[in-house]
Parts: structure tokens; sequence; C-alpha cells
């Protein structure tokens, strides 16, 4: 689901490229952020919500969790971070040089890099978090927009 | 003056087009408010259906390997819109978890996001 959620998000402004609404060649949220402060910087059941505010910010959207076992409420922050960078290689594979199908000349070749964190908040104290990232490439074609 | 008005009115509507290029929506929003009225252990899986709809899909949560896995229904929503310099993008994500044909616990989060194109 994920993956194909993502696609849908990045390709929206590349679809819109190639639509000829836009000349742009980057899309994306914000910089990078600092992920590994979630352990150098982050105490679990010691910090506070304004400590986890100034490393990463205010966050995207917010929500919450029960688990289990203990079903316990937890606040949730999410965080996102992608930048998504169209590369006109009608031909070859940036990266490995290896020719595509001349067929492709009208695609759109795509670089992208991508980051979900969760923070979880008990008492208005740190108490978790999930981190993904990934990096992935995506080959698409436009026929007649 | 027909003209001019005619141009006018060819301006306004290609920069409409140009101002909301293209909007794409994605599953449906879920109903969270339903979340308050969910009992860990007692709300069954019909009770949820009646509560939550249908999932868009379905899986498996396993964090803990002293506890049995739950089945997992995810539902989920994007609304993503596109303008010139921007795409602004609203997200909503909801996982129910299932033991037993009970509830027994939930992840939701929303976000708005705006990406920026250079």
């Amino acid at each position: 689901m994920k993956t194909g959620v993502k696609i849908l998000i990045v390709m929206v402004p590349f679809l819109g490229l190639a639509a000829g609404c836009q000349t742009n060649s980057v899309s994306t949220t914000e910089p990078f952020r600092q992920i590994e402060k979630l352990s150098t910087h982050l105490v679990r059941g010691e910090s506070t919500r304004e400590q986890v505010l100034s490393i990463f910010g205010e966050p995207s959207g917010t929500g919450s969790s029960i688990f289990p076992p203990d079903h316990t409420r937890y606040e949730v922050w999410f965080y996102e971070d992608i930048e998504a960078t169209n590369e006109v290689q009608p031909y070859s594979n940036v990266y490995t040089g290896q020719s595509l199908d001349p067929s492709l000349a009208n695609a759109l070749y795509m670089v992208i890099r991508q980051q979900w964190l969760l923070v979880f908040l008990k008492d208005n104290t740190y108490a978790g978090y999930l981190w993904s990232s990934n990096v992935g490439e995506i080959e698409g074609k436009v026929y007649s927009l | 003056m027909k003209t001019k008005m005619m141009m006018l009115g060819i301006v306004v509507a290609v920069g409409s087009c140009l101002s909301g290029c293209m909007r794409i929506t994605y599953g449906q929003l879920p109903r969270v408010d339903a979340l308050n009225r969910l009992v860990a252990g007692e709300t069954t899986s019909a009770e949820l259906l009646m509560e939550l709809g249908e999932p868009r899909g379905r899986g498996v949560y396993h964090f803990n390997p002293d506890q049995e896995p739950r089945e997992l229904w995810q539902y989920e929503y994007i609304t993503a819109q596109s303008s010139i310099t921007n795409t602004n993008i609203d997200l909503s994500m909801l996982w129910i978890l299932i033991k037993e044909d009970r509830y027994d616990g939930h992840l939701f989060f929303d976000a708005e996001e705006k990406i920026r194109s250079h």
C-alpha cells in the first residue's frame, strides 16, 4: 500500500509537469531530518514534548494509538520527508547507464527519497517512535497529457 | 469590446486551469470519531464494520513475539491538489487491530502537507 500511495503522491507534481503546468525538477517537503537525535537527544519516559518539538519541529499531523497488551492510549505525531527529483533520461538509467526501451522516450525518470516518523507521547512525555526510510526510483510513461 | 471580453474569458479559464492543475483522491476518509466508542476486548468485528465500514486492506500485526499476531484492518485516505508551484496533500491513515474477533487497538494519524517544487 505505502509504496503505491507514495507513488501517487509524488506523481502529482510530475504529472503537472508533464501536463505543462510546471517547469520544475525537484519537489520536496522540507530538508531531511536529523533522525539520529532520536537516540542521542531523547529518553523514553523522560524527554518532554517541547524537546521533541525543538528537534523535529511541528509535526505534519497528529493522531492516537492503542496497542496491546496494556491498551494504553498514546498521542501520535507524524512527520514525513519527501524529495522527488525527475531526471529526464529517456534512453538510459542515470545510475547504471543501462539503455532503456526507446519506446520510453516520453518517460519521466524519478529519484525519490522518503522518510516516515511516528513519535509516541504519553502524558506529554516522549514514549517511543516508529521510523522508516527509503530511497527508490520510479519510471513512468506519460501517454496523452 | 466583445473580442476583448472573449479574450479575457479565455485568459481567466486558462489561468484557472493552471492554478489547479490536478486533483487526485485515493481511498475514503476514516471515520475516526468512532474510535472513542470502541472498547478493547468487547467491540466485535461486526460492530467494527458498522462503525468504520469495509476496510481497504487487511494484514497482520505482530510486534511482540510473546503475543499472538493480531488481524489488521487498514483504512486510508489521500487527496492531493497540484498547482503551479506546489502540491498540497491531505493524508489519513487508520489501522485497527483485532484479536479473536474483537477490537484490540488502533493506530491513527492524519496530516496536511505541502510539497513545493523548484
